[in-house]
């Protein structure tokens, strides 16, 4: 069966919607804390909440660029005819051709570079902290990339 | 089939085809694309979702879920190609109402993001469209 772009599309935006989800449940759950302390009796979980609170957003976009790198390793392996082929997320947002096998420009290439920095600070693949970015930030710049790649592939 | 999904289905096809009979004439070419959702049990099923261009301008109408708190069914729309939240459908007692954020330049302040309910019509999803299209960057 073949890729189709616009699934791929879908699940990033879908991971995005998680997040937000995600996000306003530990918000009222933070609320509902300060209203009721005595709520969450546990030091350990109330420490793990502020965790999951501050790493929220840091989490998410390591699933986006997992879904994003997900795409790009499928049409990878598509256009090479090899489905066991394995590339690094660099390697594969800078060879990536697009539709009609034109370049994709500079700039997108680069927007999908820092969300992959961001991806592998939050991964704790670096420690070296990158200039905070959005998840809906990552979502445009991870989808903007993913626009040049054809409609469907085998 | 599930009759809530089945419903969901129904109201989606019928959504998509009043929107494509609605913004055709004001000069938006518009393209169906399936799209695969699953349910609570993790079946598949297909609903279709609906491309609109003008000009630079492209926006999806995009079926999200159905049977969530205080709604039947809603279906987002979002600018194309980087998936920006433009607006959101509501289905309820079986009409659609559509959910748009004001464009900054007409909120009066800048606190929160105002937003306006509308019934669904001819007219007001065009007015929303062209509202779009009036503040939106190239979207191609």
């Amino acid at each position: 069966m073949p890729n189709r772009r616009f699934d791929w599309h879908e699940h990033i935006k879908d991971v995005e919607k998680e997040y937000k989800a995600a996000r306003l449940a530990v918000d009222r759950l933070a609320a509902g804390l300060t209203a009721s302390p005595d709520a969450i009796t546990d030091d350990e979980t109330r420490a793990y909440l502020r965790n999951a609170d501050a790493n929220l957003e840091g989490t998410y976009i390591v699933r986006l660029f997992a879904a994003f790198e997900a795409a790009l390793r499928s049409y990878d392996r598509a256009r090479h005819n090899d489905p066991t082929r394995e590339q690094v997320a660099s390697v594969l947002i800078d060879t990536t051709g697009g539709r009609r096998r034109q370049g994709i420009s500079a700039t997108v290439r680069q927007g999908a570079h820092e969300v992959r920095i961001v991806r592998n600070f939050w991964a704790h693949e670096s420690d070296e902290a990158p200039p905070p970015m959005s998840i809906a930030d990552a979502r445009r710049r991870l989808q903007l990339f993913l626009s040049w790649l054809p409609d469907e592939w085998p | 089939m599930s009759e809530q999904r089945e419903q969901f289905q129904k109201s989606v096809e019928a959504l998509v085809e009043q929107v494509k009979s609605w913004s055709e004439p004001h000069d938006w070419v518009t393209k169906e694309y399936p799209k695969k959702l699953r349910n609570g049990s993790h079946e598949l099923f297909v609903v279709p979702s609906l491309v609109l261009q003008r000009g630079p301008v492209r926006v999806i109408l995009d079926p999200v879920a159905y049977d969530v708190p205080g709604s039947e069914a809603v279906v987002d729309l979002y600018l194309m190609p980087a998936y920006d939240d433009l607006a959101s459908l509501y289905l309820a007692a079986g009409e659609w109402t559509i959910h748009y954020p004001l464009p900054p330049d007409v909120q009066e302040t800048h606190s929160e993001p105002e937003t306006k309910s509308l019934p669904l019509s001819e007219a007001t999803i065009n007015q929303v469209l062209d509202s779009i299209a009036a503040h939106a960057e190239s979207s191609v």
